[in-house]
């Protein structure tokens, strides 16, 4: 285990029902940083360590904690507005795998994440998957690709790869159920008339008689045809068919309008260079839609995604957008055994998180200087603060934010008040490497983190602290009765 | 003769030595053996429309040449004998715009192949087999194409497209597009022969005009000293200094990255542009001007293909121009 969300949601319990209710809230701050970031777990611990200490220290002093609180939520503000001053944006494949480097400390997948994001960008979807053999590879897929597969293993057309492949196809795209030959075939007899050779349909199923139909077709080959249920499921279902009809320049034939399928034209097909499919994939390459309209329906999916708070809709997103804007990258992690592969595949869908994070946010020095360099700026904004337990406040957070490089020195076995104080007197960008032990210039050395990461960590520890600071009471629930068995 | 719209002209090498020259033409494929005074057309291509051509780097040595035209693109290894058909995967109907080899061609065998619809196709076995390289190329339709100089170290490339301008910096491996505001039909594209120190290029519109990046293609801005309507059909840089631009009205000359721009000839419709490579000290007997010098003190040696008039030449020594003869 190297990761801090992963240890603390291994915490189940502990004996002290008071200090069981501390360990909890702790697991459910880093669990949620882990859930926003998927990063910067272990710093956001520590920063709600200090945070807690340093409150406990004017609570006790007498100072009121609302009072506090409101000071430290200033204090906050001004420490993240410094941290995007700071930021540099991350740039140029060398860059981005010296920042994967620091974060998944294994150089060969820095290595293919610096050049997988410097081709797909902050925005390009990279789908992680264990891989077969011991060794890192990846893979760009051209176009998109979909979780769902063949209706029928007969559209098969290469035996030995075990897949279905159209060439130039006209598409019909639809979320309509197609079960009678009579619906398909004036579309399919108007496709062979147009001389198309190739004839894909995609509904929320085909059966009976309408697969029949486009089987016999190709059985003697008067169209190569192949047949797909639409991919995604209820409510997911439309967006992606939409994605299809901006990618191949054909008409949704949507229920809900009134579409049938009796009634659709050729022009309400779309094209594309290339489909195919598997038993549970299908894809296409080169669609023919306006590069116009395209451009409107990215922009459409990449304000939903910036405007999406959920992790999960944020990733689904972000999917769709990868194939609208030309492929998905896939990153197969391999390794010697199957325990081996798992944990390096956790490492590397960390490191595809925070790379993103890094390239969308910029990065700023790493090593715990940035927060150390925003101590100066916290102090300086205090000293407007006329209420005294409002600068208990901003005093609480000017001690956290030393935290981290305290930490950081300590568990590399150096003076951590000695580090701090030659890292107060240094310039700009000069830090602590941990690995050597010497002072070195992080921007070059590239020894950098993500500006999110630090600013959410800050934020979500922060935010932990105020709950505590404004805790008076714990109520325990009271233990269940235990029930007899029955005889 | 009249072989409608010139498209796409090409050098050997070797030019001043061989006087090797091609040219794409909407009524078939001209050669000229004389350093482009006289062309005649190829008798396999005679009334085949041809697109865009390309000639190996290493052309002394392998003799290659490819050439672009409705349905793929053709190969020859015998300079222009034989030609063989070279299979673009995956394209029932490929229409060839623009063809770019590696300047290691020779080498590597790389050659990119932009077409209308179909995107950009990449072979790594000298123009054997073509596979479609779209990753992140949003619009399928390209019309210009550039690769870098110093493509061996960089692997740069840009390609215009009817909406817009994308850049790939592995091979063609993946394309991003590059924000130059606004969707824009980019027609033609000139890197700077020094690219990978002074990354300088150019680009030409269909209605608005020329843009200048001087950062390697990720800014771009508007070059306001160009007020000529119409479409910029074609760029090209001549030695380090020296930028062409073709429009509608004719040939125009900067000496100042696009600062400042003068008329170099007042040629019908140029559509495309180009110079033979550097001269050496031994020269073929129709390439020496008028002193016996190539080239004369001062002077640009440079062709233009036009849509109605032929192939036109600047006369060595002089800003004069003159119609190339084509033959039957």
């Amino acid at each position: 285990l190297d990761d801090g969300a992963t240890i603390a949601r291994r915490i189940i319990q502990l004996p002290n029902r008071d200090e069981d209710m501390g360990a909890m809230l702790l697991r459910h701050i880093l669990w949620r940083m882990h859930e926003q970031v998927g990063d910067g777990t272990a710093t956001t611990a520590v920063l709600f360590q200090a945070g807690v200490r340093e409150s406990y220290r004017y609570l006790a002093a007498g100072y009121n904690p609302m009072r506090m609180r409101r000071g430290l939520q200033q204090s906050v503000e001004v420490t993240v507005h410094h941290l995007r001053n700071l930021a540099r944006p991350l740039e140029g494949e060398e860059a981005i795998s010296r920042v994967a480097h620091a974060l998944c400390q294994d150089e060969e997948m820095a290595s293919l994440l610096g050049e997988i994001f410097d081709i797909v960008g902050s925005e390009g979807y990279v789908q992680v998957e264990g891989g077969q053999k011991r060794v890192l590879e990846r893979e760009y897929v051209e176009g998109g690709y979909w979780k769902t597969g063949w209706l029928s293993a007969r559209f098969m057309t290469d035996h030995k790869r075990q897949v279905a492949e159209l060439a130039e196809p006209a598409i019909l795209i639809s979320d309509l159920e197609i079960n009678s030959a009579s619906q398909l075939a004036p579309i399919l007899e108007k496709v062979v008339q147009a001389g198309f050779k190739s004839f894909l349909v995609i509904g929320r199923d085909v059966k009976d008689s309408a697969l029949g139909l486009l089987i016999h077709n190709a059985r003697n080959k008067v169209i190569s045809t192949l047949a797909v249920r639409a991919p995604g499921f209820g409510a997911e279902r439309k967006p992606v068919l939409r994605d299809i009809t901006a990618l191949t320049g054909g008409t949704l034939l949507d229920e809900q309008m009134g579409a049938s399928i009796e009634h659709a034209k050729l022009a309400d097909l779309g094209r594309a260079r290339r489909a195919w499919a598997r038993k549970s994939r299908f894809g296409l390459a080169g669609g023919y839609g306006d590069p116009v309209l395209l451009r409107r329906h990215i922009a459409q999916v990449r304000t939903a995604l910036a405007k999406e708070e959920d992790n999960f809709e944020q990733d689904r997103l972000r999917r769709r957008l990868g194939m609208l804007l030309g492929g998905v990258a896939v990153l197969r992690v391999g390794a010697s055994t199957k325990s081996e592969v798992e944990v390096r595949k956790a490492r590397a869908e960390r490191g595809v998180v925070a790379v993103r994070s890094a390239l969308q946010g910029g990065v700023v020095p790493g090593g715990g200087k940035a927060y150390l360099d925003c101590k100066a700026v916290v102090q300086r904004a205090s000293q407007q603060v006329s209420d005294d337990a409002e600068r208990a406040g901003f005093a609480l957070l000017e001690r956290a934010l030393e935290e981290p490089l305290r930490a950081i020195a300590t568990n590399a076995g150096y003076a951590e008040n000695t580090v701090i104080a030659r890292l107060e007197a240094s310039a700009d960008g000069i830090g602590f490497d941990a690995r050597t032990g010497q002072m070195c210039d992080l921007w070059t050395a590239g020894i950098l983190d993500a500006e999110q990461t630090l600013e959410t960590a800050l934020q979500v520890a922060m935010s932990g602290v105020a709950m505590v600071l404004t805790t008076d009471v714990l109520v325990h629930r009271r233990k269940p009765p235990e029930t007899e068995m029955e005889p | 003769m009249n072989t409608g719209a010139v498209l796409d002209l090409a050098f050997s090498p070797n030019f001043v030595h061989d006087g090797f020259c091609l040219a794409a033409t909407v009524g078939g494929l001209l050669t000229s053996h004389d350093g482009g005074h006289t062309w005649a057309s190829h008798p396999l291509f005679k009334g085949e429309v041809t697109t865009c051509l390309a000639i190996s780097p290493g052309f002394p040595q392998d003799h290659t040449l490819l050439v672009g035209l409705p349905g793929g693109v053709l190969r020859s290894t015998d300079a222009g004998e034989s030609w063989t058909t070279s299979e673009l995967a995956f394209s029932t109907s490929p229409q060839p715009s623009v063809l770019a080899l590696s300047p290691n061609y020779q080498r590597d065998g790389i050659a990119l192949a932009g077409t209308f619809g179909g995107g950009i196709y990449r072979t790594g076995d000298r123009a054997l087999r073509w596979q479609p390289w779209n990753f992140g190329l949003l619009d399928l339709s390209v019309m210009s194409l550039g690769l870098s100089p110093a493509f061996e170290e960089d692997e740069t490339i840009f390609a215009g497209t009817s909406t817009g301008l994308f850049r790939s910096k592995n091979g063609g491996l993946a394309w991003r597009e590059v924000d130059i505001g606004g969707e824009v039909s980019v027609i033609s594209l000139a890197m700077s022969p020094n690219f990978a120190l002074d990354g300088e290029l150019l680009l030409g519109t269909e209605e608005v005009g020329l843009y200048h990046s001087n950062d390697r293609g990720s800014h771009w801005q508007r070059l306001e000293s160009w007020q000529i309507e119409g479409p910029a059909n074609a760029l090209h840089f001549v030695g380090d200094d020296t930028l062409l631009a073709a429009s509608n009205s004719g040939v125009y000359t900067s000496n100042d990255t696009g600062q400042t721009w003068a008329l170099l000839a007042g040629l019908p419709s140029p559509l495309c542009l180009a110079s033979p490579p550097d001269c050496a000290d031994t020269l073929h007997p129709s390439l020496s001007g008028p002193d016996g010098v190539y080239p004369p003190d001062g002077a640009i040696r440079v062709f233009a293909g036009t849509a109605e008039a032929g192939i036109w030449y600047q006369v060595p020594g002089t800003q004069d121009w003159n119609p190339a003869s084509i033959v039957g």
